[in-house]
C-alpha cells in the first residue's frame, strides 16, 4: 500500500510541476524543457491551459459581423453570418470570439470551411452560387479615456473587410 | 556518536519522503470534496446550457466549425474529442444529452465516479473540437473535470453516500477520503491566480489603473454605455488595483487557517462583481467552485452553523 501511494505521489508531483512549468514565459528555456517532457500528457489529458484573460485592456465597445457574398453578376450582397441558416449574430461572447479569431486571425484555417458552408447556404437561399464570400466587421473601437471624458463619445466606428474565401463548386 | 549522526542523516531523506507522501494521503473530511463537486457541477451545467442552445452553430455538420478542419488542425496531436466522430446533428445532440445526465448525476452524487468520467470526457471533447471559441473558463472546467474525476468526490452530500450508509452494517464507519485531490485542486488554483497576475502586471492599463474603465466600456461589459469609471478615473484606479491585490493574495489567504474566510469573502466578492458587471458569468462560477478545496471539516461545520442560524432567523422573522 505504502509503495503504491509512493508511486502515485510521484505522479501527483510530476503533474503539479508540469502545471506550473508550462505556464512559464513562452521564450524561457525552462518552459521549453517542460513542454518537451510533458506537452503530450498535458494535451491528451486536457490539462493544457493559459491564463492570459484580460491581460490587456479590451479594444472594442461593440463588434458585429456581416457575411458579404460576391454574386455571379459581381454585385456584393450582405447576409447574417451565423451558420447554419444564415442567422443574425447574437450577443453571446463565443460568437464574437469565433469571428474575431477566424477572420484573418490565428484560426484562419477554420474560415475556409466556414466560407464553403456559407457559399452553400447563400446558394440555397438565392438560387445563385456566389463567386466568393468575405466577412465585413463593424467595429466600435474604444477611444482613450481622456477623450471619452471630454465629449462623452465612447467609440469610433470602423469597417474592416476580411480576406475573401472562394466558393468553387458546391 | 559519529555512527548515530550518520544514521540520522541517512534517515533524513526517508523522513522527508514519508512527509511528502503523507502530504497527499492524510485522511480528511469528505465534505470539501462535495462542495467542489457540487459547485463544479453547477458551473458545468450553466456552460452546458450556453453551448447546447448553440450546438448546431459550433458542433453541427453544417455549422461554423468543420470537423475535417479540426482533424487537419490537430493532425497527430493527442487531442481526443467525441465530436470529431459525431457526423450528424442527432449524434451530436445525443452526446450533449448524455453530458447533461452526467452533470446532473455528478451534482447529486449518483454513481459519482462514472458521472465524473463522462463529464470529463464532455469537457475534453468540446474543448478539443471548438478551439476558436474557447475562453479561460473552458480551461478551468477542463482541468477541474480532470481533478474531480481523479478525486473521491462522492463520499458526502451525495446519493452514493446515502446508499453506502444504508448498506453499512451497524458499527461501520463512513469512509474518509485522502487529501490528494484537494491538494492538486489547491495547487491548480494557485497556478491560475499567480499566472494571471504575472501576465497582467507588465501591462500599461493594469499599471496605470485604467483597465477597469476600458473594460466597463467594452463589448464584454454588461453595461458598455456606462462611462462612470472613465469619468471618475480614481474609481477605476482603486478597483483595478483592488482586483490585482485580491488575485495576488487570495490563494495565500485561503491556505491560511486564520484568514481563510477573509480569502473566501474577497475572492467571492471579486467574482460576484465580475459576474454582475460583465457577460462572463460562467467564468465566475467556474473559478469560485474550487475554493471549496481549501476548506477543512471545522470550516464546513462553522459554515453550516452560520447557514442554519440564518435560516432559523429567517423563519423567526417570517413567523
Amino acid at each position: 500500500m505504502r509503495s503504491l501511494r509512493g508511486a502515485l505521489t510521484v505522479l501527483f508531483i510530476a503533474h503539479a510541476v508540469l502545471v506550473i512549468g508550462t505556464q512559464m514565459p513562452k521564450d524561457s528555456v525552462l518552459r521549453a524543457s517542460f513542454e518537451r517532457i510533458g506537452a503530450s500528457y498535458m494535451k491528451a489529458t486536457g490539462n493544457w491551459q493559459g491564463w492570459d484573460m484580460f491581460d490587456s485592456a479590451p479594444n472594442y465597445h461593440a463588434y458585429r459581423v456581416e457575411l458579404m457574398a460576391k454574386m455571379p453578376d459581381g454585385e456584393i450582397v450582405g447576409f447574417p453570418p451565423v451558420l447554419p441558416g444564415l442567422r443574425e449574430q447574437d450577443d453571446y461572447v463565443r460568437s464574437s470570439t469565433y469571428f474575431l479569431r477566424a477572420i484573418d486571425g490565428a484560426y484562419a484555417l477554420y474560415f475556409h470551411a466556414y466560407a464553403r458552408n456559407a457559399c452553400n447556404e447563400v446558394e440555397a437561399r438565392t438560387g445563385k452560387r456566389p463567386q466568393s464570400v468575405f466577412m465585413r466587421q463593424h467595429v466600435e473601437r474604444i477611444r482613450a479615456i481622456h477623450d471619452v471624458r471630454a465629449d462623452g463619445v465612447v467609440s469610433t466606428r470602423q469597417i474592416i473587410d476580411g480576406k475573401p474565401g472562394t466558393c468553387g463548386a458546391p | 556518536m559519529t555512527t548515530s549522526l550518520m544514521s540520522q542523516a541517512l534517515a533524513l531523506p526517508e523522513r522527508a519522503w514519508n512527509a511528502t507522501v503523507d502530504l497527499f494521503w492524510e485522511k480528511v473530511d469528505p465534505r470539501p470534496y462535495a462542495i467542489v463537486r457540487i459547485g463544479f457541477a453547477i458551473a458545468s451545467l450553466f456552460n452546458w446550457y450556453e453551448l447546447f442552445v448553440r450546438r448546431s452553430q459550433f458542433f453541427g455538420p453544417n455549422g461554423m466549425i468543420d470537423g475535417d478542419i479540426v482533424r487537419k488542425a490537430i493532425a497527430f496531436q493527442p487531442y481526443y474529442s467525441v465530436f470529431t466522430h459525431t457526423r450528424t446533428d442527432a449524434t451530436m445532440t445525443a452526446a450533449f444529452l448524455v453530458a447533461l445526465v452526467a452533470i446532473v448525476a455528478l451534482g447529486v452524487g449518483f454513481y459519482t465516479r462514472v458521472a465524473a468520467v463522462l463529464v470529463y470526457v464532455f469537457h475534453l471533447s468540446y474543448s478539443h473540437y471548438a478551439f476558436p471559441i474557447l475562453h479561460s473558463w473552458d480551461a478551468l472546467l477542463r482541468v477541474y473535470a480532470f481533478l474531480v474525476m481523479l478525486s473521491p468526490c462522492g463520499l458526502a452530500w451525495s446519493i452514493d453516500a446515502k446508499r453506502a450508509a444504508a448498506r453499512r452494517v451497524s458499527g461501520g464507519l463512513p469512509q474518509q477520503p485522502s487529501i490528494y485531490g484537494l491538494r492538486l485542486m489547491q495547487w491548480q488554483l494557485a497556478v491560475i491566480y499567480v499566472s494571471t497576475v504575472w501576465l497582467k502586471v507588465p501591462d500599461a492599463s493594469w499599471r496605470n489603473g485604467k483597465l477597469l474603465a476600458y473594460f466597463q466600456m467594452s463589448m464584454y461589459s454588461r453595461f458598455p454605455s456606462v462611462t462612470l469609471l472613465a469619468k471618475y478615473e480614481i474609481l477605476s484606479n482603486l478597483l483595478t488595483y483592488a482586483s490585482l491585490a485580491i488575485e495576488m493574495s487570495v490563494v495565500f489567504l485561503l491556505w491560511s487557517a486564520r484568514l481563510r474566510w477573509v480569502g473566501v469573502f474577497l475572492g467571492v466578492s471579486l467574482h460576484l462583481g465580475i459576474a454582475a458587471t460583465s457577460r462572463l458569468t460562467v467564468f465566475s462560477l467556474c473559478i469560485v467552485a474550487p475554493y471549496g478545496a481549501f476548506l477543512t471539516g471545522p470550516d464546513v461545520d462553522r459554515a453550516e452553523a452560520v447557514v442554519k442560524d440564518l435560516l432559523r432567523r429567517a423563519r423567526v422573522l417570517k413567523s
